[in-house]
């Protein structure tokens, strides 16, 4: 995804939690809200960009929000296997190679 | 003329008639409440009196001097409709006397109104032909006088006609337009047997100030005001309940219909009086533009093809089903379980919804499920959410009644929610104040009767420091109530937002160089709402659709708690919704973060119990937004989309970014009625049903849950939740059910708000609004009675924070979009109707100042330019916006103003930032490549299909 969107988007929710709360505690709401609204792939991409560039771009509150999160979570890849049960039934016949 | 089925009681229920008192009506007793009219008590007694002025939905008259009667101890034959009852009151309705009065009136009505009733479109449902009869008379003594005839008929409104020559100038019309409209487009012109109803100035009605409610033509006793469609295909022969599909008021009907079986055909459509929600009003679009449901431009038969450059192909539903399976496991298999997702509607009904998420989260195995309401009231659910505890408005739409200040913050419900509109100025006709906060100078400002109070005339983008001063002046000033927040909200949020709010840089005077607004009229409206007694705050998409749309709901939220404002009738907030059913996709778990009742898919309870009777193990994480989707497209791992009824090509901004989004994907499966914008990107078309093709249920803005009732048979075969089953069978999950109410008793059983819902129950209670559970059996239409849903209410400091979205030198002006009445959204319904009378086009609406240093004139082809993207259209030059700010609307893909926004965003939600783009105007003499392409494009021939005939006028 387009970094610079996720970029965007961690800034302007630090900006909300900024008056909310004394920075520990804002940061503790970016990431929580990252973790409760953004899906796992976008959360890896930010979290492989703030390994890589140690979150460049990012206020000091999102900054410190994505480090959180670094610490504490990682969501699984977009590549996971189809779901077991029922849904996982094998594909109708015409299915393309 | 009224419904088919219903009875007329002659004059209104009287207001406060708590007492009762007893009266005999031709010797019957009757207990009715005080105030009661004598003519009303008859009827209540099942004694009709004969009227021909009278009718229950309007105030009485007392011209017609048809329903006299005798009471014991006057003099005189006072008239029964203007006649209130008093305690023993004994009275008379039939005697010689009566009946020889009566037919001297009804001999003057016939000698210039003949009983020619074979050729008249009202025959058997006229007042005239059955007062005439009641009263003996077959034709008028009286010959040889002037007669108003020859007159011409009156045509020029598609919906329907006015005839003078069929006019009894009871006044009627007038009434309606005036009491329950509320446009005071009607009078009654002249005087004496020169009498006559005219529209504005004496106008035909399309060029007059009528907004094609219908409201005259149903309160007309006779047929001089008929619908076209009444004329054109006779009488209706039954009615059937349903609700409309069109804005989020969701008004009850009766769609009224002639035929059997596959033959039936709708006639026209009257506004249920009944309705909970609209109380037997409608407006032009619900009550008229339903041609599109048998538009020629229908798709019926399913489509498929192998890219989005090849030719649709007919296939069969076994065919198109089983490819769009065989394609999303392959696409699945090829790039992962969450390369798919799907798109449900604020359009279809929870039942469709809520399978559409069932088959992602199931079927799909991911949460890569959205709504269209991502892109208009999300900031609702969670702004709401986490101040009161519930994401929905907090009001029944009839507690308006009891508001004594009503503030409209970023809505136009004359355009957006006209039926609501009408109920709102009832009320400030009564006295209610009125404060708007709108850049535009909107229809509420100054219409007939009615001028705001405050008119907030805000810079787009300032909301939240508008909200800021408002709450500046309620808690520095005195005007919080201290008593209820301590008692009912969390005391350390309070003092904190309160702390914050009283910084002198959230005063009126420094905000006035951010929002424009004069500081002096910030402390008016703040302390006009803060004493209002009565505060009601109505909001809409000028609100939410922000980068701190979220911001501003809690504002909202925080400046109602403040102010004692929620949690009884005439208070509370308000969001007004859009599309018929955008609560109820919210309700549904249409939103990839949450199960139905907004709970999160990360809960293990939850969760729990959506996979023991699924059967089938749930994703804990969220799923992708639509505009994470389109992101997730272009970076190649998203791949298939399953999308019903909605059109987001059109809707969703940055047009060229979705664009190239969808051109990405390998199967993209649409599901609608037309081969709409989307649809271009598709490779399986799946024809989906209208909502006369249909059972389920809406849930309005007011979380009213009605019956949606199928009418007609579904013209592709099949109501849209039965295609999702088709289809999740396919994919080796079978959905089962007989009926759309076995899928509301499966929601009953997951959803705590809806625990007692059923269409059982919808159908004796009529409607019923959410939560209706064992504590609330037959629905809860005030929230927040007592206390808040999450406890304690939550205040929440809104620091304001300017959008991103800067004007230049390059982009001087900010555009913001919006709706007007007779189109809705993308207007793939409308434009499909008679409705593109009013309005064939977007234009853009540029102030004076603006159009002259451009050179621009009125009706001048304009470039309209952002750093996303360039479209061509009209301009307007119109002083209801202020200087440096232009407006336009989206419901046609021609123009597609979305071309032009951007992708900010609200930060919590991502609700696109629509109200707020920098651009620029220039003068142009020819549009756009892109317009150039889609005009050839639609020259073109259309895809094979099988088309079929309009059936009703469109």
């Amino acid at each position: 995804m387009n970094i610079d969107l996720l970029i965007k988007m961690t800034n302007e929710i630090g900006d909300f939690f900024a008056g909310t709360a004394q920075p520990e505690e804002a940061a503790r709401a970016v990431a929580n809200h990252l973790k409760r609204y953004w899906e796992p792939r976008m959360r890896a991409q930010m979290l492989a960009y703030y390994e890589q560039r140690q979150g460049a771009g990012l206020s000091d509150l999102a900054r410190s929000a994505v480090a959180l999160l670094a610490a504490g979570a990682s969501g699984p890849a977009a590549g996971a296997p189809l779901p077991a049960g029922p849904g996982s039934g094998a594909p109708p016949q015409g299915t393309k190679a | 003329m009224y419904a088919i089925d219903y009875e007329d009681f002659g004059t209104p229920a009287p207001v406060n008639g708590a007492a009762t008192v007893t009266v005999e009506v031709d010797g019957r007793p009757v207990t009715v409440p005080d105030g009661t009219s004598v003519m009303r008590a008859a009827a209540l007694a099942g004694v009709k009196v004969p009227k021909l002025c009278a009718t229950d939905t309007l105030k009485a008259f007392g011209s017609c001097r048809l329903c006299l009667v005798e009471i014991e101890g006057r003099k005189g034959y006072p008239a029964s409709c203007t006649t209130t009852v008093a305690a023993g009151m004994k009275i008379r309705t039939q005697s010689d006397k009566l009946l020889q009065l009566r037919r001297g009136v009804i001999d003057l009505y016939v000698s210039d109104h003949p009983l020619e009733c074979a050729s008249c479109p009202a025959q058997g449902h006229c007042e005239l032909e059955d007062m005439a009869a009641a009263v003996g008379i077959t034709g008028s003594s009286y010959t040889g006088g002037a007669m108003h005839r020859p007159m011409p008929k009156d045509e020029s409104n598609p919906y329907f006609a006015f005839d003078p020559q069929l006019c009894i100038v009871c006044s009627r019309c007038v009434r309606a337009c005036d009491e329950i409209q509320g446009t005071f487009a009607l009078t009654i012109q002249g005087r004496g047997f020169g009498s006559k109803v005219a529209a504005s100035q004496d106008q035909p009605f399309l060029d007059s100030e009528c907004v094609s409610c219908g409201a005259c033509i149903e309160s007309c006793p006779t047929g001089a005001l008929t619908e076209k469609s009444i004329i054109g295909l006779g009488q209706p022969e039954r009615a059937l309940d349903t609700t409309c599909a069109y804005c989020g008021v969701g008004c009850g009907f009766k769609a009224e219909v002639r035929g059997e079986g596959a033959d039936v055909e709708v006639v026209r459509m009257t506004p249920d009086r009944a309705g909970k929600a609209n109380h037997g009003h409608a407006c032009i679009k619900g009550r008229f533009a339903w041609g599109y449901a048998t538009h020629s431009d229908r798709v019926l038969k399913p489509m498929i093809r192998e890219t989005i450059r090849d030719e649709w192909r007919e296939v069969s539903w076994e065919e198109a089903i089983g490819y769009a399976a065989s394609e999303i496991r392959r696409v699945q298999t090829k790039y992962g379980r969450d390369s798919v997702g799907g798109i449900t509607s604020s359009r279809c009904t929870n039942e469709e919804t809520f399978l559409v998420q069932k088959l992602v989260r199931a079927a799909f195995g991911n949460n890569n499920v959205d709504t269209c309401a991502r892109v208009c009231h999300s900031p609702t659910g969670y702004g709401l959410k986490n101040t009161l505890g519930e994401s929905a408005g907090t009001q029944a739409f009839d507690s308006v009644m009891n508001a004594d200040v009503v503030m409209i913050i970023g809505a136009n419900p004359t355009d957006g929610h006209p039926v609501f509109a009408s109920q709102l100025k009832r009320r400030l006709r009564q006295g209610a104040k009125l404060i708007i906060a709108d850049p535009r100078e909107i229809a509420l400002v100054r219409t007939p009767h009615i001028e705001a109070d405050e008119h907030l005339q805000l810079k787009p983008g300032t909301n939240v420091a508008l909200l800021n001063a408002l709450a500046h002046v309620v808690v520095t000033e005195g005007l919080a109530r201290e008593a209820y927040v301590a008692e009912r909200c969390e005391p350390d949020s309070y003092a904190k937002w309160k702390a914050f709010v009283a910084e002198p840089r959230n005063s009126p005077e420094e905000s006035e160089s951010i929002t424009g607004v004069p500081a002096e009229r910030v402390r008016r409206a703040a302390r006009l709402y803060a004493r209002a007694g009565n505060g009601a705050i109505y909001y809409g998409l000028g609100v939410t659709e922000h980068s701190q749309g979220t911001t501003a709901v809690m504002g909202i939220a925080n400046l109602a708690m403040a102010t004692g404002n929620l949690g009884r009738e005439g208070v509370g907030v308000s969001p007004l919704r859009g599309q018929n059913n955008v609560q109820g996709s919210c309700d549904m778990g249409s939103f990839p973060h949450e199960f139905s009742a907004y709970r999160h898919v990360s809960d293990p309870v939850v969760r729990g119990s959506f996979e023991e009777v699924w059967g089938v193990k749930l994703q804990a994480e969220p799923g992708l937004r639509i505009p994470n989707m389109f992101e997730a497209a272009l970076d190649g791992t998203f791949k298939g989309m399953y999308v019903q009824g909605e059109d987001f090509v059109q809707s969703d901004p940055n047009t060229h970014h979705v664009s190239a989004a969808m051109a990405s994907l390998e199967i993209c499966i649409v599901q609608d009625l037309f081969l709409n914008e989307v649809a271009k990107f598709a490779h399986v078309f799946l024809p989906g049903s209208s909502f006369l093709e249909k059972d389920g249920t809406f849930t309005n803005a007011e979380r009213r849950t009605s019956r949606v009732r199928k009418i007609i048979e579904p013209l592709a075969g099949y109501q849209d939740w039965e295609i999702t089953c088709l289809l999740s069978e396919a994919l080796g999950y079978p959905m089962r059910y007989g009926h759309a109410g076995e899928i509301l008793e499966e929601i009953a059983r997951l959803t705590p708000t809806f625990a007692g819902m059923s269409f059982e129950k919808i159908d004796r209670l009529g409607s019923v609004q959410w939560p209706c559970n064992d504590a609330a059996p037959e629905g809860t239409p005030t929230m927040h009675v007592g206390q808040f849903v999450r406890g304690k209410g939550k205040f929440w400091p809104t620091e304001y924070v300017p959008t991103s979205e800067r004007v230049t030198s390059r982009f001087p002006l900010i555009l913001t979009t919006g709706r007007i009445l007779t189109q809705y959204n993308v207007g793939a319904q409308t434009r499909r109707t008679r409705n593109v009378i009013w309005h064939a086009e977007d234009v853009l609406e540029i102030h004076p100042h603006d159009a002259e240093m451009r050179g621009i004139s009125d009706g001048d082809w304009v470039g309209l330019t952002s750093r996303a993207g360039e479209t061509v259209l009209r301009a307007k030059v119109s002083e209801k916006i202020a200087p440096g700010v232009v407006y336009t609307t989206f419901h046609f893909p021609e123009t597609n103003a979305n071309v032009v926004t951007t992708e900010n965003s609200d930060w919590a939600t991502n609700c696109p930032e629509y109200k707020v783009t920098a651009v620029e105007v220039v003068l142009v003499n020819q549009k756009e490549a892109w317009q150039k392409r889609a005009e050839a494009e639609r020259a073109a021939p259309l895809p094979a299909r099988k088309r079929k005939p309009d059936r009703a006028p469109a």
